[in-house]
């Protein structure tokens, strides 16, 4: 019984740390701005699935980031379920292309690479909720990448010890 | 490699189709107004991938569309030539129908020329013959006037003697006098006649009738009409040049007398 529980206390403890992280997200103040309905806010989860892509099977972070992304779903924005979760898995997938290279990848290659599929994530995130896609809005939603890349480098550098770059 | 490897190989990429798949359906199946939007910006930008498509799908009909409307058009046209026929091939019977009721004192057995025959001598060759009561010798007109003889019948088709053959002559009566003469062919649709007194008074126009005295035309159908007469001093009679009424060269339908 014990085996059983230790097998799955990976999971659940992940687990809570996403819904604690989730809670920090909703509670952490965003920057508004000119467009409706564009919020530019750092995105914990995504950071933290950055994280468990570097130290468990790719696969593994997919089924995850999945429920993951329905339970945020279901919390934040019930009228797009299936939304989030689709972006997390696609961003995972493609973390693991970055985990793979690691080594191979220059550390400027790799800042791009992570910005531009953090530019995807969050360009289709918002492409859903706003009226019009202008070129505001890709600066905004530009700013938002950079913003949540200088994050990951920072807990890169302090919390993972440059597991990432 | 081996079925397993290959399986490991791909579990992360089957994993990320499984779960994709779960999350479009989880997404598609909500039907707030976001999802309506994505839905629209989708059909969207398929129609605009397939444009290309369809423009090319859209040429090859519009080619395929216009070969068959040319096609149609030919057809039309044929047709329409084939109606236009019919309508003045129609006025002429008409026409033709109007004739014989205006000769009521005529049996005219309306005929259609097959051929033309211009070997030995002028003639055509009509579509009635013994089977429709035709013999020898039976002369054929058309609304103008006289057009020949029959000289040889078959079961189903006579030949016709021409009035422009050069072999070919008949009594007339000719001027206020009636005065008898000679018709005879010359050239095209022109003749003289022989045997006009000079003391008979001609005018340009006037018609010339059969005579009837031969047994085989009856009197009274139009030949020809006058077109010069000279008066020459050493000869006792007119030179009285004539123009065939029948149209010769425009010959389709004819009458037979009987």
């Amino acid at each position: 019984m014990y085996l059983l529980f230790n097998n799955y206390k990976k999971i659940i403890i992940n687990f809570f740390i996403v819904i604690l992280l989730l809670i920090f997200q909703m509670y952490f103040p965003s920057i508004v701005t000119s467009e409706d309905f564009l919020l530019i806010k750092f995105d914990f989860i995504l950071i933290y699935l950055v994280y468990l892509s570097f130290n468990y099977r790719i696969y593994l972070i997919i089924c995850f980031a999945f429920f993951i992304g329905l339970f945020q779903d279901l919390l934040v924005q019930p009228s797009t379920i299936g939304l989030f979760s689709f972006l997390k898995v696609l961003f995972v997938y493609f973390i693991g292309y970055l985990k793979d290279s690691n080594n191979i990848w220059s550390l400027q290659f790799k800042y791009f690479f992570i910005t531009f599929l953090l530019f995807i994530h969050n360009s289709l995130y918002h492409y859903i909720f706003i009226n019009e896609f202008n070129f505001y809005a890709l600066i905004y939603i530009f700013l938002e990448s950079l913003m949540n890349l200088i994050l990951i480098i920072l807990i890169d550098r302090l919390i993972f010890t440059k597991k990432v770059f | 490699m081996s079925y397993t490897n290959t399986f490991f190989l791909n579990k992360r990429l089957i994993t990320l189709f499984i779960f994709l798949f779960f999350s479009l359906l989880l997404f598609f199946t909500n039907k707030s107004k976001f999802v309506q939007k994505v839905e629209k910006d989708i059909i969207d930008l398929v129609a605009f991938i397939s444009y290309p498509k369809l423009w090319y799908e859209n040429i090859l009909y519009v080619k395929s569309s216009n070969d068959l409307l040319s096609q149609n058009v030919t057809q039309l046209k044929l047709l329409n030539s084939k109606l236009t026929n019919y309508q003045i091939e129609n006025i002429k019977l008409r026409e033709m129908l109007d004739f014989k009721e205006t000769h009521p004192m005529l049996s005219l057995l309306p005929a259609n020329k097959v051929n033309d025959n211009f070997t030995s001598i002028y003639s055509i060759i009509i579509n009635v013959g013994i089977n429709d009561a035709i013999n020898k010798n039976q002369p054929v007109i058309d609304m103008n006037g006289l057009v020949g003889k029959t000289i040889k019948v078959g079961d189903n088709a006579s030949k016709v003697q021409l009035i422009t053959d050069k072999n070919f002559a008949i009594s007339v009566k000719v001027g206020n006098e009636m005065s008898l003469a000679i018709f005879k062919p010359t050239f095209g649709r022109y003749g003289y006649l022989e045997g006009v007194l000079k003391t008979l008074v001609l005018n340009e126009g006037e018609i010339i009738y059969t005579s009837g005295v031969s047994e085989i035309y009856p009197s009274d159908l139009p030949v020809a009409k006058v077109v010069s007469f000279t008066k020459d001093p050493d000869k006792l009679t007119q030179n009285v040049i004539v123009e065939i009424l029948a149209k010769i060269n425009e010959l389709n339908y004819v009458f037979v007398i009987q």
